[in-house]
């Protein structure tokens, strides 16, 4: 593994704009094809190896936290575990989710943590990344098969969709909305009718959740955070309605840092996992203390003797877990994570790509940039 | 096989005319948005984004929810504009918010914590 400058295109700002990637610019670059990274054919197979094997353990770490019922501990609401017990059981639709893990090329992939409800950074992975590389080494590969799988498994979930459609909900923002609009792009090629609005456009008419067009909605993916869903107003007719909504509410149990502890309790030593408590650091000596619930990079403390790092936010009410410090590895003086991503849960198989996002400092957050990729 | 082999996109340059801000009629089988629609047709026109746009709506309100039911029943996507964009300039909240239930809709009970967070993840 290895970060190699490049030339940028020319006109990439354009040529992204065209894929959907609206939003490339910040304050500083988002989309930065001024390097890339380059991996060996051996590398991607065990990133693809560790992400499957990942899939496989935070499937047996739900099932424990259900049986134990360490709802508590992970500070999940009473109002959402019915929802999550009754989804679990039913097995209703569920189609994507991120693996953030550490990787250097040189010690095994380490789960930083799981994106499983509401993963962004979509359309960057599947889409711009890939024609980037069409564009700039066409001869060469990319581990990237995250859009076809993604149509096909829409296929195959049709059949489970009310009337085939699906309706597509986020905040009304440019950056959800982006994944959003990608997904509903895939969902339509796999034949499904959909439509899409703003989270707050959900409306309910005392028996159905139902849409701008007061038209009862079969189907939701929404890229809104079911710790948000439960707490919020409308929590109340959860438990009332026929609506399936994707992600499903089981997939709290796995968003949740909460996870992290879990997963270390049940698979001591792992060479994917680092440690992590619910009760404090403990004998670590070097370690991050996580929010339970928190997004983006906020409210992180990275702690190394003589020396913290903290940033910003209003998370943490619920609670936090402490993680070993992963050997982050520092590339040309930054620091990337590589975005392992899971479509579907078919076991062994559900590795379908990465994503790499890379910061100035060892805490990934909304201002970090994402870099194409490249192997073989 | 890591590689995708091959990947096409319909919809995502949507996006980019979103987030420009196109002005959306709100009785177009497209677009259509229920409550929108109704007081477009019987003021004459609507606000987008705080601007009045006079229009002549050339029928009443059933024809054009009729054309847009026929539009969806023959597979059409609809694609309304967020309600808040055709709100009065010196309305103090959105109509279609969860205190001003209309139809017997209410609306507003999803993305009040979301407001103040990014959902990225």
């Amino acid at each position: 593994m290895r970060r190699i400058a490049i030339e940028p295109r020319p006109e990439w700002q354009r040529k992204v704009e065209e894929l959907g990637l609206s939003w490339h610019t910040g304050d500083q670059v988002y989309w930065n094809e001024s390097a890339c990274y380059e991996f060996s054919a051996k590398e991607i197979d065990l990133l693809e190896a560790a992400t499957n094997e990942l899939e496989r353990m935070t499937l047996q770490a739900a099932q424990h936290i259900i049986d134990h019922r360490l709802y508590g501990r992970m500070g999940i609401p009473d109002n959402a575990i019915p929802l999550i017990e009754t989804s679990w059981e039913a097995e209703p639709p569920s189609l994507y989710g991120r693996f953030d893990l550490a990787y250097d090329g040189v010690h095994p992939p380490k789960l930083l943590e799981y994106n499983a409800d509401t993963p962004t950074s979509l359309l960057e992975a599947a889409v711009v990344q890939w024609y980037w590389l069409q564009d700039v080494f066409p001869k060469r590969d990319q581990f990237n098969s995250i859009h076809e799988r993604l149509i096909a498994l829409w296929k195959e979930l049709a059949p489970s969709l009310p009337g085939e459609a699906v309706h597509f909900c986020s905040m009304d923002d440019v950056e959800d909305g982006m994944t959003v609009t990608y997904l509903e792009d895939t969902a339509r090629q796999a034949g499904l009718a959909t439509s899409s609005f703003p989270v707050g456009e959900i409306g309910w008419d005392g028996r159905d959740f139902v849409g701008p067009d007061n038209r009862p909605l079969g189907a939701v993916f929404k890229l809104y955070p079911w710790e948000w869903m439960v707490r919020e107003e409308f929590s109340r007719h959860l438990q009332r309605t026929s609506t399936v909504w994707i992600e499903p509410a089981w997939k709290m149990l796995l968003s949740n840092k909460g996870l992290l502890p879990v997963l270390w309790q049940l698979f001591p030593r792992h060479p994917n996992l680092l440690e992590a408590s619910f009760d404090g650091p403990g004998l670590m000596m070097s370690w991050v203390r996580k929010p339970l619930l928190g997004r983006e990079g906020a409210n992180i403390t990275l702690h190394r003797p003589g020396k913290d790092l903290e940033t910003g936010g209003d998370y943490g009410e619920e609670g936090f877990i402490w993680q070993d410090l992963a050997p982050l590895c520092e590339f040309d003086g930054v620091y990337p994570v590589i975005g392992s991503w899971v479509v579907g849960h078919e076991d062994g198989n559900a590795a379908a790509g990465v994503g790499i996002r890379e910061s100035d400092m060892p805490v990934t957050t909304n201002l970090s940039r994402f870099v194409p990729h490249v192997f073989g | 096989m890591k590689k995708s082999a091959g990947v096409t996109l319909t919809v995502v340059a949507s996006v980019g005319l979103a987030s420009c801000g196109r002005r959306i009629d709100p009785c177009e089988p497209g677009t259509f948005n229920d409550l929108a629609c109704q007081q477009a047709v019987s003021s004459g026109g609507y606000y987008w984004g705080g601007s009045w746009y006079p229009m002549t709506y050339s029928h009443p309100y059933p024809y054009y929810y009729d054309s847009f039911r026929g539009y969806v029943s023959r597979g059409g996507i609809v694609r309304p504009a967020p309600t808040g964009r055709y709100s009065h300039p010196s309305a103090g909240k959105q109509f279609g918010s969860s205190s001003s239930p209309s139809h017997g809709v209410e609306r507003g009970g999803f993305g009040a914590i979301g407001s103040g967070h990014g959902t990225g993840a």
